[in-house]
């Protein structure tokens, strides 16, 4: 069933696959999936913090858009669209587990440092932007992560979230706001 | 309501430190552990039933989405249609409401939900579910 895409062959863009799409084609709604599962599996990962939890949303993403196809506006990029379908859902499914930890930062365990003193440097700069992000709303903490990870500008980010654009970059400049006074102590803390 | 932020009108630029501590702070995601063709399957084989729908029902969701669209350009075309045979000059409805109070008033309306944190979806619905919708529309049309 899985149709591995060429990518030597040019491909339509995601306006003709969504219109084929709409009217049931399958090998147009393979495409789109081919095309963006990879991108969404990380934000859904940055979003859920487990692998397996990332996948089912993925998953839920595709088929969720799917059933919302007929409301998309084709004159928007197709992309912040299913990432908003997908940002949606994954906040909800957050809320609705209502987890003991009130934040699940994906943490990077396992990777040794290549010193003692720098590992535990490194240990307590990522402990600080931790806990700098985990004061974020769940929301806010997804702006600041489509924008420094995905690479996704404010207008796309407002799509995602149902924000105007100016208030993504509000939300930015906030943002920073805290991580940077967060490393600003850190390293105030670091040359004492 | 009348929260008054100055919002940066472009988006911030990189900044190679937060960037690297944002990297160092939050693990990438495992894609290498990722089976795609087990998520691609699993994807195809859900979405399966619900495209052999669209299939079946692809004429008649086509239509009934331009006919979606079709109040909102009848609208339009009506409020055109007024001010081709009023004219942009004709009188605002009688009130008795003073007319040059009742525009101030809307533009003051206006302005505050411009300023306000709301999404587009948000502010349309704030918009049209004013009671005093015709006299919102005449103020965006005619501009006094």
């Amino acid at each position: 069933m899985a149709r591995p895409v060429d990518s030597a062959v040019a491909q339509p863009g995601d306006g003709v696959l969504v219109q084929r799409t709409r009217n049931g084609d399958t090998s147009a709604f393979d495409a789109l999936v081919e095309r963006y599962m990879r991108q969404a599996f990380s934000v859904a990962y940055r979003l859920m913090g487990h692998r397996e939890d990332a996948e089912d949303l993925v998953q839920e993403a595709f088929l969720l858009a799917l059933d919302k196809l007929d409301l998309y506006d084709e004159s928007r990029p197709f992309k912040p669209w299913l990432f908003q379908v997908l940002v949606n859902r994954g906040l909800d499914l957050r809320k609705s587990r209502q987890r003991k930890e009130t934040v699940q930062i994906p943490g990077d365990a396992a990777a040794p440092g290549p010193s003692p003193a720098r590992d535990a440097e490194q240990s307590q700069t990522r402990d600080r932007v931790r806990a700098a992000l985990s004061e974020l709303s769940e929301r806010d903490r997804a702006i600041v992560m489509l924008f420094e990870f995905e690479g996704l500008n404010s207008n796309e980010i407002g799509q995602v979230v149902g924000v105007a654009p100016g208030t993504v970059r509000w939300k930015l400049h906030q943002a920073r706001k805290k991580l940077g006074a967060a490393l600003a102590t850190f390293q105030e803390r670091s040359d004492r | 309501m009348s929260r008054i932020r100055h919002e940066p009108t472009w988006d911030p630029t990189p900044d190679p430190a937060l960037r690297d501590a944002l990297h160092q702070a939050v693990e990438e995601p495992p894609v290498a552990d990722v089976d795609w063709d087990r998520m691609r399957d699993a994807v195809a084989r859900a979405a399966a039933s619900r495209l052999e729908r669209r299939r079946s029902t692809g004429n008649w969701r086509e239509r009934a989405r331009r006919w979606r669209s079709l109040p909102l350009a009848m609208a339009a075309a009506a409020a055109m249609a007024v001010l081709l045979v009023r004219g942009p000059g004709a009188d605002a409805p009688d009130t008795a409401v003073d007319p040059s109070a009742a525009a101030s008033a809307q533009r003051e309306a206006v302005a505050e939900l411009l300023l306000i944190d709301v999404s587009d979806q948000e502010f349309q619905s704030m918009v049209t579910g004013r009671s005093d919708a015709a006299s919102l529309l005449w103020f965006a049309v005619s501009g006094d």
